[in-house]
């Protein structure tokens, strides 16, 4: 096993590939379990959407994707904030206009950018990333990005959480919602966007609420869920990686991209986990009858 | 030198596009003390006790909080723990991953970034605010998977564990039955008096709090009367103030107050 490991990361994709994916997947998991307590999935979901706006704008000028992502996430995010899109309810059509005037835009930047190069997969790799094949000199600003969503997290974690239990009791208390409510969409727009380079804009959603939400089904404190959401998904991160390099070996020739891979093994958790739930919700409730 | 009130409201007015919700409001709350805004559903109750919180700005008129001018000062700028609130709805996702305790602990100091670490006398002042409201029994369970009342409760020691100079309550009697009205009621009481902290709640029944108010507000049709239960909770009075015949009956230290036009 360990001769496995040390074998694998050998090989300098497969050791980017790790490096990347994990720093990515605990800066998403954790960004994650904050999404869904305050109720923002959806706030989430359509910054994946704005995100493929600028990676493949930055495909088209020939910069690295991961800036793409972060300018349209962060720019978005902080547009989102400004127009009050914090519950979307009411703004459905403004919503799908927005983000189908964005999808719009990233097929033009793609099919724009297949033209002027022969690059075929451009739109595979902004819309479905590629952790195998991403330029190992962004590994540092990857690191420092993950790090900077940590430590604003860690920062804003009390007022967040006492702003979601109770929002009349944080503003009497003095919590500024506003100032909170920016803060956090520019952190959820960081790590958007560093999902997208994970496993591309389209399947950034997964990183971000699929640890969380099953981290969530289980644990007793918010600590607890935030940490098991960043355990699941760098397990997550490693297993899909693994699976995806193993792969070429089966299936000879073709392989299962590691995004797939990621966020296969992300909803598998998942189902497993509501599975367990409902099992023990079941077994408790039978117990009751019985007594 | 006279300790000054925990909060003077002097002739305030809250107008929305134009209308106004109420004019000429003033009354005072002592440290200690206990004053009911009574009024019908749609008075401006609610609207007041938003003024107070700073959330709805004045039109004329001031609020002082301990002094300080409420609309000159937000709601992050006042001594941290001036204010707490219980809102009528607590509405708490029942799966909220959060201890009743730990809820408790956020009205403590979850208005700072940061993460400060909380110690043994962080603790106990939370164990004390729990065991004052009778918490502490399920202070291991979720928030958000407790009754109503035992909401309630923990939402009344997280908005006390700080001794704020002054705690909001809107309609914390309205839902609960009348055993557990009157538990609310002394709770109230014994806050008051232990932590020496201004208590204002609304309600729109004056009846539970008969016993206990050191001052009513009653607010109707804009305008309030101030004064104690007897003086305001009078024919004469409410007829004057809702401009329509009303008739208050008093009967075993209980009051009711009727509309007297036969044409209802």
């Amino acid at each position: 096993m360990i001769a496995f490991i040390t074998e694998l990361l050998a090989v300098n994709e497969v050791r980017t590939a790790l490096a990347v994916g994990s720093a990515v997947a605990v800066a998403t998991a954790a960004v994650g379990v904050l999404t869904v307590l305050r109720g923002q999935s959806f706030a989430g979901h359509a910054l994946t959407d704005l995100a493929a706006v600028g990676g493949s704008a930055a495909f088209l000028l020939g910069v690295d994707q991961l800036w793409g992502f972060v300018a349209s996430c962060v720019f978005s995010s902080l547009g989102m904030h400004a127009i009050g899109v914090r519950r979307m309810r009411g703004r459905d059509v403004a919503t799908g206009v927005v983000l189908g005037a964005g999808m719009g835009l990233t097929a033009l930047f793609l099919t724009l950018a297949r033209k002027s190069r022969s690059a075929g997969s451009s739109s595979m790799a902004v819309l479905f990333g590629s952790l195998f094949s991403v330029d190992p000199g962004i590994t540092p600003a990857v690191l420092a990005l993950s790090a900077f969503c940590l430590v604003v997290l860690a920062l804003i974690w009390r007022p967040a959480v006492f702003s979601v239990s109770s929002p009349e009791l944080a503003f009497a208390r003095g919590v500024p919602m506003g100032a909170l409510d920016a803060i956090f969409m520019v952190v959820l727009g960081v790590a958007v966007a560093l999902g997208a380079v994970s496993v591309g804009a389209v399947l950034s959603t997964a990183l971000l609420i699929g640890p969380a939400a099953c981290a969530l089904r289980v644990a007793r404190t918010t600590h607890a869920a935030m940490l098991l959401s960043c355990a699941l998904g760098v397990v997550c991160t490693w297993a899909g990686t693994i699976l995806s390099y193993e792969s070429y070996n089966w299936l000879e020739g073709k392989a299962l991209s590691p995004s797939f891979c990621i966020v296969a093994l992300i909803f598998g958790l998942y189902l497993a986990i509501s599975a367990a739930c409902r099992l023990s919700a079941l077994a408790r409730k039978g117990q009751v009858a019985h007594v | 030198m006279f300790p000054k009130p925990a909060l003077e409201v002097l002739a305030a007015s809250v107008a929305f596009g134009g209308k106004p919700v109420f004019s000429d409001v003033s009354f005072e709350l002592d440290y200690g003390g206990l004053v009911g805004l009574i009024g019908p559903n749609g008075a401006g109750k609610t609207t007041l006790l938003r003024s107070v919180l700073g959330e709805v700005p004045l039109a004329s008129g001031a609020i002082r909080i301990d002094g300080h001018d409420r609309m000159k000062v937000g709601p992050g700028h006042l001594r941290p723990g001036s204010i707490g609130y219980v809102p009528q709805h607590i509405d708490i996702d029942p799966e909220l991953p959060l201890r009743a305790r730990d809820f408790v602990a956020l009205g403590l100091d979850g208005h700072r970034f940061g993460f400060a670490p909380r110690g043994r006398a962080f603790w106990d002042r939370v164990e004390d605010a729990l065991r004052g409201v009778g918490a502490d029994s399920f202070a291991e369970r979720p928030v958000g998977k407790l009754s109503g009342g035992q909401q309630q409760r923990v939402m009344i020691a997280a908005a006390t564990v700080s001794d704020p100079a002054l705690l909001l309550l809107d309609e914390p009697l309205a839902n609960l039955d009348p055993a557990n009205r009157s538990d609310v009621v002394a709770l109230l009481d014994r806050l008051r008096q232990q932590k020496k902290m201004g208590i204002i709640l609304t309600a729109h029944d004056v009846n539970p709090l008969v016993g206990v108010l050191d001052r009513v507000v009653y607010l109707a049709r804009g305008h309030a009367a101030v004064g104690s239960v007897d003086e305001v909770i009078s024919t004469d009075v409410l007829t004057r103030l809702y401009d329509h015949p009303i008739e208050v009956i008093r009967h075993d230290g209980r009051v009711l107050v009727m509309s007297s036009d036969a044409s209802d």
